[in-house]
């Protein structure tokens, strides 16, 4: 079971998930990246993982897809308040180097807006 | 255009052959001896050995089959061949059980002490065959190591159950025997038969999740899938979009799927290296496996 709200407030967009992130439950986080990607308002994309408990590969997966099309579209993506048991999965799979990881939605959000000022 | 099998699946081949050799003589024996003592355990026994013998032949006709030709007809292996085999002995496993629990009721309803010279019988091919299933049972995990083959690691398992039943028969017969001047001594052989048709019903519980998990095409396990993102990790600046990931089993062979898009202004050679070096990668990572990476815009269907 797989909880998922988001916020938008442009140019950027919370993502909170709340439960387990497996096989079943990760078509529903890919549709919305998938949307938000689409969604101009959406330029910089912080996905709350704080009450995430679980993920499996099927959940990584969907991350490591939506790296690769935020990459494309030009949009920021990071990821933040992992627990540890998800820390070290994404460790796991090699995935921690592909986002920028904070401990905050804000701090997530300071980092991609001075990121998205630079380029 | 004839096949010749290599050393190792000559090796595979005559250690199946030499299980189904001593499964056969195993039959026969127990079957002498159910039916010179009408003892229930040594039924259960019979039924067994019955079964093992059965996955025994069926695991050396499939590894005759391929060392003998024929494998061109099977592109894919014949793993699906070893997944209808387990099957197979899962369904006799059940209605194995069935008999061994009638019979077993049918002695609480009508206890009797066993006895007759089919126990001897039983008592010397117990210990004859724990010698023999221990010895073999140690040649099959030698052979299953060296193959990654389930057909030769489901022979292991059946050889290593099969000397801890003969040494726990050998026990039942003996205090059948030794006890025979007690009343409640008697219902001593139709409980051991019980616990026989338990190992039996848990064999067949995992004979039958196995094979038909495999048969369902089942995907791999969540250790090889993070080595497969991982990978793609370690590739992430080399593609432009991951499309997907499929995987199966069949048999002792592994297939993963890869659907990548690649920057168009990379040259075909380009793309080809980095494709080899997945596939190459991923296949020495997870043993038994064919990897392939196909060029894709979107999700397969």
């Amino acid at each position: 079971m797989l909880e998922i709200q988001h916020h938008l407030n442009p140019p950027g967009v919370t993502i909170a998930l709340k439960g387990h992130l497996d096989a079943v439950t990760a078509p529903q986080l890919e549709k919305l990246l998938d949307d938000l990607l689409q969604t101009e308002s959406a330029q910089h994309i912080v996905i709350d993982l704080g009450e995430v408990t679980f993920v499996a590969s099927a959940g990584l997966r969907v991350f490591l897809a939506g790296a690769k099309k935020a990459k494309r579209a030009q949009r920021g993506l990071a990821l933040c308040r992992l627990q540890p048991q998800v820390q070290q999965v994404f460790e796991l799979a090699g995935m921690t180097s592909l986002f920028l990881i904070h401990s905050t939605p804000d701090e997530s959000h300071a980092t991609l807006r001075q990121r998205s000022a630079t380029a | 255009m004839s096949h010749l099998p290599d050393d190792t699946g000559r090796d595979k081949e005559a250690a199946a052959r030499v299980g189904v050799i001593a499964g056969l003589v195993d039959v026969g024996i127990c079957v002498v001896s159910v039916v010179a003592s009408n003892s229930a355990v040594l039924l259960a026994d019979a039924l067994k050995t019955f079964l093992e013998f059965i996955a025994l032949l069926l695991s050396w006709l499939a590894i005759r089959r391929v060392n003998r030709g024929n494998a061109h007809q099977f592109d894919y292996g014949i793993g699906k061949l070893e997944n209808l085999s387990g099957l197979l002995v899962g369904i006799l496993m059940i209605l194995c059980l069935l008999i061994i629990l009638g019979n077993a009721i049918r002695n609480f309803i009508s206890p009797a002490h066993v006895a007759g010279v089919g126990l001897w019988v039983g008592v010397a091919d117990q210990i004859i065959y724990l010698g023999i299933n221990s010895f073999l049972y140690w040649r099959s995990r030698r052979a299953a190591e060296r193959e990654h083959s389930p057909a030769m690691a489901a022979q292991g398992r059946l050889l290593v159950s099969r000397a801890a039943a003969n040494a726990f028969i050998l026990l039942a017969l003996i205090l059948s025997m030794s006890l025979s001047r007690y009343h409640w001594a008697m219902y001593l052989d139709p409980c051991a038969s019980l616990l026989i048709g338990v190992s039996l019903l848990l064999a067949a519980f995992g004979t039958f999740s196995s094979s038909v998990y495999d048969l369902l095409d089942r995907t791999l396990e969540e250790q090889h899938q993070f080595l497969i993102l991982r990978e793609l990790a370690g590739h992430f600046d080399d593609y432009e979009a991951l499309h997907g990931i499929r995987s199966r089993r069949a048999g002792n062979r592994v297939y993963v799927e890869i659907f990548l898009e690649f920057d168009p202004r990379k040259t075909v050679a380009e793309v080809q290296q980095i494709i080899n070096q997945i596939i190459q990668s991923l296949q020495s990572k997870i043993p038994n496996s064919h990897v392939s990476v196909a060029l894709a815009d979107r999700p397969p269907a």
